[in-house]
C-alpha cells in the first residue's frame, strides 16, 4: 500500500503466531537468559520475552504485507519502495505469553504525516497482540516511512 | 552466589560501558528470516540496490542489547517489574562485522515505596567507530535493599 492508501482509523489484522516450547527456550538462550533460567527453576511457568513477542508480530506485518504486494502486482499495479521504521515508543507487555498461548496481532492506522522528502510520508500506527483469551498482551506505537504515489 | 543488585545499586547520572558483540553477516540473515524477512536483511544484492547493503533487523539490535543488560546486570538484578520500553531509535543502520557494545546513562532514581524503586535508563547501542546504532529509554523496579538487622522478615 502506498501512503495514500491508509486511513486514520483504519485497523489491519496480521495473523497469529504460536509460541512453542522450543520457540521460547530457543530466543531465550540467543537473547534472554533469564527465560531459561526461570524456566529451568520450574517455579513459574515458561513465558516469553517481551521483545520475542514483539518480534514474532513484526513477522506477522511482513507476512500480511508481502500479501498485499503480490495481490498488487497480480493486478499489474506498481509496487511502492519498502521503507524503514525509525523507531516505536510506549512497548507495554500486559501480561505474560505462556508455552502454547496463540497471539493475533493488528495495527491501526493512528496518524499520516507528510515529510519534507516528496518520496515518503509517515504513518503512525498503533500495534496490538491479543492471547487465545482476547487478553491483550503486547501494546507499542510506531511510524514507518511509507512511499507516496508519483504525482 | 553474589549478591542481587538492588535500587541502590543504580544512582542517578551514573554512566557505565559494558559488552562488546560482533555481528555477522550470517547472524542478521537468520535472524531476518525468522523474525523479519525483508530484502535488505536478507539479501545482500536486494540491499545493495535500496540501502547500501545488508544491514540487521532493529529488532536484531534490540535483542542483541538485551543480552548484553542481561549478562552486564539484569540476571543480579531483584528486579520487581520491567513490564515495557519507553522508546527505542534506530539511528544507523548495524552492518555484517559491525562490533556493538553499551554505553548505559541512569536517568532518574526514585524510591517507590520501603521496598522498592523505579530506575530510569538510557541504554546507547554504539558500534566500533563510536557511533550510536540505537538508543532505548526504559524503566526498571528494583528492590530496596535491606537494612541490616532491619525489620523485614521476608
Amino acid at each position: 500500500m502506498f501512503y495514500e492508501d491508509f486511513r486514520v482509523g483504519q485497523t489491519a489484522d496480521l495473523g497469529q503466531a504460536t509460541f512453542s516450547r522450543e520457540a521460547i527456550l530457543a530466543y531465550g538462550r540467543r537473547f534472554d537468559p533469564r527465560t531459561v533460567v526461570r524456566a529451568a527453576d520450574g517455579g513459574a511457568p515458561l513465558a516469553a520475552s517481551g521483545l520475542h513477542v514483539a518480534a514474532a508480530g513484526m513477522r506477522r506485518l511482513v507476512e500480511a504485507r508481502k500479501a498485499l504486494r503480490a495481490a498488487m502486482a497480480a493486478r499489474g499495479e506498481t509496487l511502492p519502495e519498502l521503507g524503514v521504521s525509525p523507531g516505536f515508543k510506549d512497548m507495554r507487555w500486559r501480561r505474560p505469553v505462556h508455552e502454547g498461548d496463540v497471539v493475533s496481532y493488528s495495527m491501526e492506522t493512528v496518524s499520516k504525516r507528510e515529510t519534507s522528502k516528496p518520496k515518503w510520508g509517515l504513518i503512525g500506527n498503533r500495534f496490538c497482540g491479543v492471547n487465545q483469551r482476547g487478553e491483550e498482551v503486547l501494546e507499542f506505537s510506531s511510524v514507518v516511512l511509507v512511499a507516496r504515489r508519483a504525482e | 552466589m553474589t549478591e542481587a543488585l538492588t535500587f541502590e545499586d543504580f544512582p542517578v547520572d551514573e554512566i557505565v560501558e559494558y559488552g562488546g558483540v560482533a555481528v555477522s553477516a550470517d547472524e542478521i540473515i537468520a535472524f531476518a528470516r525468522e523474525f523479519d524477512p525483508q530484502p535488505f536483511h536478507l539479501d545482500h544484492e536486494a540491499a545493495q540496490a535500496a540501502t547500501g547493503g545488508l544491514f540487521a533487523s532493529g529488532w536484531h539490535t534490540a535483542a542483541l542489547l538485551m543480552r548484553m543488560n542481561c549478562d552486564a546486570f539484569l540476571m543480579r538484578g531483584a528486579v520487581i517489574d520491567e513490564s515495557g520500553i519507553e522508546d527505542v531509535r534506530w539511528q544507523r543502520p548495524v552492518r555484517p562485522g559491525d562490533r556493538l557494545h553499551v554505553r548505559r546513562s541512569t536517568l532518574a532514581s526514585r524510591p517507590r515505596d520501603r521496598h522498592s524503586g523505579e530506575v530510569e535508563f538510557l541504554y546507547e547501542v554504539v558500534n566500533q567507530d563510536g557511533l550510536i546504532a540505537m538508543t532505548q529509554r526504559s524503566l526498571v523496579v528494583f528492590e530496596r535493599r535491606r537494612e541490616p538487622g532491619g525489620d523485614r522478615a521476608d
